[in-house]
């Protein structure tokens, strides 16, 4: 890499592109008006319904459902792979049965369920944009460009 | 019966709720740190190989928003409906 290669590459380190920026300012902007609309209200309804909207938007605008836009399938690596799945299972079972042992049971306040839990940290404001922002933000990532190749 | 599974305790539920999301995060760290074993994002990696996966998931995290910002409301006070 040469001096001039060297000094661009310097610059646009870190650097986010103006596209991206401009989303994230977006997401932002939504996260605030959304979260300051009352759950149960046809306007809340309208906004999360948009945010969904405009990520099937994106979607679809991707290609995001075509078997193409999937990346290769992650490289196994080593005879504990499998162990270390079943973990994973069970961990994620683990946490959804008791999930599902809490909602059963009532009342709510001795069995808190994971959006019980959620939902008082969001009766804050700041707390509810940012969820909001994030949410949209997940659906963006779900649904944006592969890389090509997996980093494992 | 799942309904006598959980403690009929708040403070226990909550411990336990604590310790499962704490192994869980752990295991995720362990797993980002050694290259042999697969991270979160490798198994989410795999599972969208499948179309209808992708859709499943795409459909999971449009009922988590629907649901978390529009059917459930603690309330600044708790005083809402869950």
């Amino acid at each position: 890499m040469g001096r001039a290669d060297r000094s661009e590459f310097e610059r646009n380190a870190g650097r986010a592109s103006p596209t991206t920026v401009g989303v994230a300012a977006a997401v932002l902007v939504y996260g605030a008006v959304a979260a300051s609309l009352d759950p149960f209200t046809r306007p809340s309804e309208v906004a999360i319904g948009a945010g969904t909207v405009a990520v099937v938007i994106v979607a679809l605008r991707t290609g995001w459902q075509r078997p193409s836009a999937v990346g290769p399938v992650p490289p196994r690596h080593g005879e504990h792979w499998g162990r270390a799945v079943v973990v994973w299972v069970v961990l994620i079972g683990a946490i959804g049965l008791f999930q599902m042992a809490q909602f059963q049971s009532n009342p709510r306040d001795v069995y808190p369920t994971l959006s019980s839990l959620a939902s008082i940290a969001f009766g804050a404001w700041p707390v509810r944009a940012a969820a909001i922002a994030g949410w949209l933000a997940l659906g963006l990532y779900i649904v944006g460009p592969r890389p090509r190749e997996t980093a494992r | 019966m799942m309904r006598d599974l959980p403690p009929a305790d708040r403070t226990t539920n909550l411990v336990i709720w604590v310790i499962l999301w704490g192994l869980f995060f752990a295991w995720a760290f362990a797993t980002s740190l050694r290259h042999e074993l697969p991270s979160f994002g490798t198994l989410a990696a795999a599972f969208r190989q499948r179309r209808w996966a992708r859709w499943t998931l795409l459909a999971a995290w449009a009922w988590l928003g629907w649901h978390l910002f529009v059917r459930t409301w603690a309330g600044p006070n708790g005083e809402g409906e869950i």
